[in-house]
């Protein structure tokens, strides 16, 4: 089918880029006249790539909720070990939101240095929010070793099994994102800004996102909840 | 976002970095111009005989890829997109503390409360830092994260009803059975 045949003038009739102003990938014409190519055709690749992770993402929220379900039904299945409000506390947690916040904007930077094509800009950016993550990951370990040394240990109680989950699964998260920043720092540094290694870097920069939002939810419900008597 | 630079040096490779910002902000600007003046006459056309500029030309779409930032936005405001939701992530996180450490709400709404600000803020990291938007060219990406929204409601909301219905039935209140 080829893009002429959408075009045919008809008297009268509006062109066509009023009917689809927005031109979502139709209309555009192409050089290629084979099926999916030809008018309009598929999105390019860093539209489609970026779609299938956000696709993924959603998929990993969903993962999330099922943790968020759990413990919400196990939170108060202590079995006589200790309580939320008896484990927590709100500085620990508040240091550990900041660090994660404050590295889903220089994650943000380090994309506008990439679109911009600034190599400088990109690593000093992606360092602070290595170090951030890192800060937190580093919180949250000492966090999970204090609740060990206080016989707090998953076996403990389903409260605890839920809480370790839930919350290792988000450190898990963030410890796999750090090394994929690592990654991206790398490859830029040795190949540069190609189209595929800023595809993977705008792929790692929704993970990183989508991983504080994960942690408002765990900051919301596991800590400040949790510390309420 | 500019602090003042310690020594010379730094503030020179500083002012280098941003004068370099700049100036590829500016180029991309107008390099976006100059499509946008040509752009009208190659797509709507439809003529099968394309003009010779036109392969080169990347193709226009209509479509926004996630947590992409329009491109119309220079450095400038991208940067400022950014600070204004960390203001914004940052109020309503002291806003959700404050709430669960003092005796501002009252306190059965307390749970309701930090439910809504952390929504909120859920909300403002949609926007400002993923670029959600309901606009034509990312409506893809909003349904995508509409049915997942659906499914994570479905998941938590049907858990809690089905386990707090168990917990009815299971556990009558009774002296002998108040705690485990």
């Amino acid at each position: 089918m080829s893009a002429a045949a959408f075009a045919a003038p008809a008297e009268g009739a509006p062109p066509e880029r009023t009917q689809d102003p927005y031109r979502l990938g139709r209309g555009a014409g192409g050089d290629d006249e084979s099926t999916g190519h030809g008018a309009g055709g598929p999105s390019p690749k860093h539209i489609v790539v970026g779609y299938g992770f956000w696709i993924f993402i959603l998929a990993d929220f969903v993962t999330f909720a099922t943790l968020f379900a759990a413990y919400a039904v196990l939170k108060d299945a202590t079995a006589g070990g200790p309580t939320g409000a008896q484990l927590f506390e709100r500085g620990h947690v508040a240091l550990e939101t900041a660090c994660l916040l404050m590295s889903s904007v220089t994650c943000g930077l380090a994309v506008v240095a990439m679109r911009v094509r600034n190599r400088f800009w990109f690593q000093a950016a992606m360092l602070a929010t290595a170090a951030l993550g890192a800060g937190f990951l580093a919180l949250e370990v000492q966090e999970f070793a204090g609740l060990v040394a206080k016989g707090a240990v998953p076996s403990r109680s389903a409260f605890l099994s839920a809480l370790y989950t839930l919350v290792g699964c988000h450190g898990l998260h963030v410890s796999v994102g750090l090394l994929w920043l690592l990654t991206m720092m790398a490859q830029v540094a040795a190949k540069g800004f190609r189209d595929d290694v800023v595809r993977r870097t705008t792929c790692w920069s929704l993970f990183w996102h989508a991983l504080d939002i994960v942690w408002v939810g765990v900051f919301t419900v596991v800590y400040l909840m949790g510390l309420r008597p | 976002m500019s602090a003042p630079p310690p020594s010379p040096s730094i503030a020179a490779r500083l002012g280098k970095a941003l004068a370099g910002l700049a100036g590829l902000a500016i180029l991309e600007h107008l390099s976006r111009k100059g499509r946008h003046a040509m752009s009208p006459a190659s797509p709507d056309t439809g003529a099968p005989d394309a003009p010779e500029g036109r392969q080169a030309a990347p193709r226009r779409h209509g479509d926004t890829a996630p947590g992409q930032q329009r491109t119309e936005e220079d450095v400038r405001s991208s940067v400022r997109t950014y600070l204004i939701g960390f203001a914004l992530a940052a109020l309503l996180t002291a806003i959700s503390f404050a709430v669960s450490a003092t005796d501002l709400v009252y306190a059965p709404a307390v749970p309701v409360a930090l439910i809504v600000f952390g929504l909120a803020q859920v909300g403002v990291h949609l926007v400002f830092f993923l670029h959600l938007t309901t606009a034509p060219d990312s409506i893809n990406n909003a349904l995508a994260l509409a049915f997942g929204v659906l499914i994570v409601l479905l998941l938590v909301g049907g858990t809690l009803w089905i386990m707090m219905h168990m917990n009815q039935n299971m556990m009558p209140a009774g002296p002998h059975m108040g705690h485990p």
